[in-house]
């Protein structure tokens, strides 16, 4: 029980690592970086983490 | 249930590599840590998963995606005569069976070790590469933490997917060593991490997975543990910029530990000072003595798994003489100098040396840049972690496991994508092909 759900974790982890690679990744050939805005919108911060 | 999770998995990672060719290589690295093969009952055993995979990484970069090499650098060099070195000194090996045994695994690891900063070139495909590291070596660790809160543990017990006899990964001391590598790697993936977007689940797992990689430690009951435990704590409080509140928290935790722990485990960690006493580590005391004078008689050493042709003799308490054959080294410094001589030992050491180097390279080119703050912070988590797996080399022999060899290739990935970030040709480039990082411009990454 312990390592089947150890296991299934692992392997959710990976496809959402897998997933979330290709929508980020910058240097794949179909990747369009959202248009910059020029200044950020009234009343809100820019946060960066 | 297993094999069809398994399954899915493994053709998740060869349908989307067709879509993204660093996805191939991902799926390498994760059958080399999670080893799928031996996990599945019948439908995958006969699969040849890493060889799918690892065809499918170089083939898929020659024809679809050979933009922006690395530089090649003395470490790159290093780890290629090293590959060339180990093949020419398994050709003279005085056990050449077990040896070219030994040189497949080996010699597959150097290579992949060369071709991942060919492959993993931006920011988000390094921290996939360390993601799927992290992931894959999971279901290994994990039960070990849990089965450690529930039975309290135990020397020589086998709490993993696999038992200890079938995979080095399984094995304790190995275990030990591995979790506690991991436990900086996952305090950089709760800082930085962009793949895993959801902060408080994230800050919850990776607390959650330190936390049972610490006990998965303990509860091996190897002296490795300890190593381990002692190199991550000092590297940290070198970090630390509270040091005071990190030494009595250290001492607090220490304690809660030692009373936490039955008398055995106490009784087993103490061994680490009877080394003349207590057998295994006598017996790996007399095997390096021989390795020593096996180095003198074969200076371009006797190929991989030379340790099959010693006899090491322990003197029993009544004067009788107990002869053991065929000990293995237990440390990764003298089974690079007795497989491949002073020439191989000088090799390693210079690329492990070379390694950290460059990771503190990277750590001092990124000082002062709030783009580049995860590339250094993830050469601080990789260093202390090379330093904790080359401490518990002292006593496990992991001279070629992909852990090692993957944290010597992220050392190069980072090095090149730094050096790509800062070259002034790279500025130029427009944004689709430019490997380079700036966060702050574009709102997906933030």
């Amino acid at each position: 029980m312990i390592n089947t759900l150890s296991l299934l974790l692992g392997l959710a982890g990976a496809i959402v690592v897998c997933i979330r690679a290709l929508m980020l990744d910058r240097t794949l050939p179909w990747f369009k970086p959202a248009p910059m805005q020029a200044k950020p919108p009234a009343g809100r911060r820019m946060v960066r983490r | 249930m297993t094999d069809l999770a398994l399954l899915c998995c493994f053709v998740m990672f060869v349908s989307l590599g067709f879509i993204a060719p660093f996805i191939w290589s991902l799926g390498y690295i994760w059958v080399d840590a999670l080893l799928p093969q031996m996990l599945s009952y019948g439908l995958l055993n006969a699969v040849p998963m890493a060889l799918i995979m690892g065809a499918g990484s170089v083939l898929s970069y020659l024809l679809l995606d050979r933009r922006l090499p690395p530089k090649i650098t003395g470490l790159h060099i290093m780890v290629g005569v090293l590959a060339v070195w180990i093949t020419l000194t398994t050709t003279w090996a005085v056990s050449p069976a077990a040896a070219w045994l030994k040189w497949d695994p080996s010699i597959k690891t150097l290579a992949f070790t060369l071709f991942l900063p060919f492959i993993f070139r931006s920011r988000v495909q390094i921290e996939a590469f360390v993601l799927t590291l992290v992931l894959a070596s999971a279901p290994h660790l994990l039960p070990w933490g849990v089965k450690t809160f529930l039975t309290g543990g135990g020397y020589g017990m086998s709490l993993g997917l696999l038992p200890s006899m079938v995979a080095w990964i399984a094995e304790s001391s190995a275990i030990a060593a591995i979790a506690v590598m991991f436990i900086p790697i996952l305090a950089w993936v709760r800082q930085h991490s962009l793949l895993l977007p959801w902060r408080r689940l994230r800050t919850l797992a990776t607390f959650g997975m330190s936390m049972l990689y610490l006990v998965a430690t303990i509860g091996t009951f190897a002296r490795t543990g300890l190593i381990s435990l002692a190199i991550l704590a000092f590297g940290m409080l070198l970090r630390s910029k509270r040091k005071i509140t990190f030494i009595l928290t250290a001492i607090v935790m220490g304690a809660v530990v030692f009373t936490a722990t039955s008398d055995k485990w106490t009784a087993r960690i103490s061994t680490i000072a009877d080394y003349q006493t207590e057998s295994s580590a006598e017996t790996r005391i007399l095997v390096w003595k021989w390795t020593w004078d096996f180095a003198k008689s074969h200076p371009f050493g006797g190929g991989f798994n030379s340790f099959f042709i010693n006899v090491i003799h322990h003197t029993m308490p009544d004067g009788s003489d107990r002869p053991e054959y065929g000990r293995a080294f237990h440390n990764i410094y003298f089974s690079s100098l007795g497989e491949h001589g002073y020439p191989g030992l000088a090799l390693y050491l210079a690329i492990l040396a070379t390694s950290l180097l460059t990771m503190q390279k990277v750590i001092r080119q990124c000082r002062g840049r709030p783009d580049l703050e995860w590339a250094g912070d993830l050469a601080r988590a990789g260093q202390l972690g090379l330093l904790i797996m080359m401490g518990c080399g002292n006593f496990i022999d992991m001279s070629y496991s992909f852990v090692l060899w993957d944290l010597i290739a992220l050392s190069m990935c980072l090095r090149a994508h730094v050096y790509r970030v800062l070259s002034p040709a790279a500025a130029a480039l427009p944004l689709p092909t430019r490997f380079g990082a700036r966060p702050v411009a574009i709102p997906q990454f933030r």
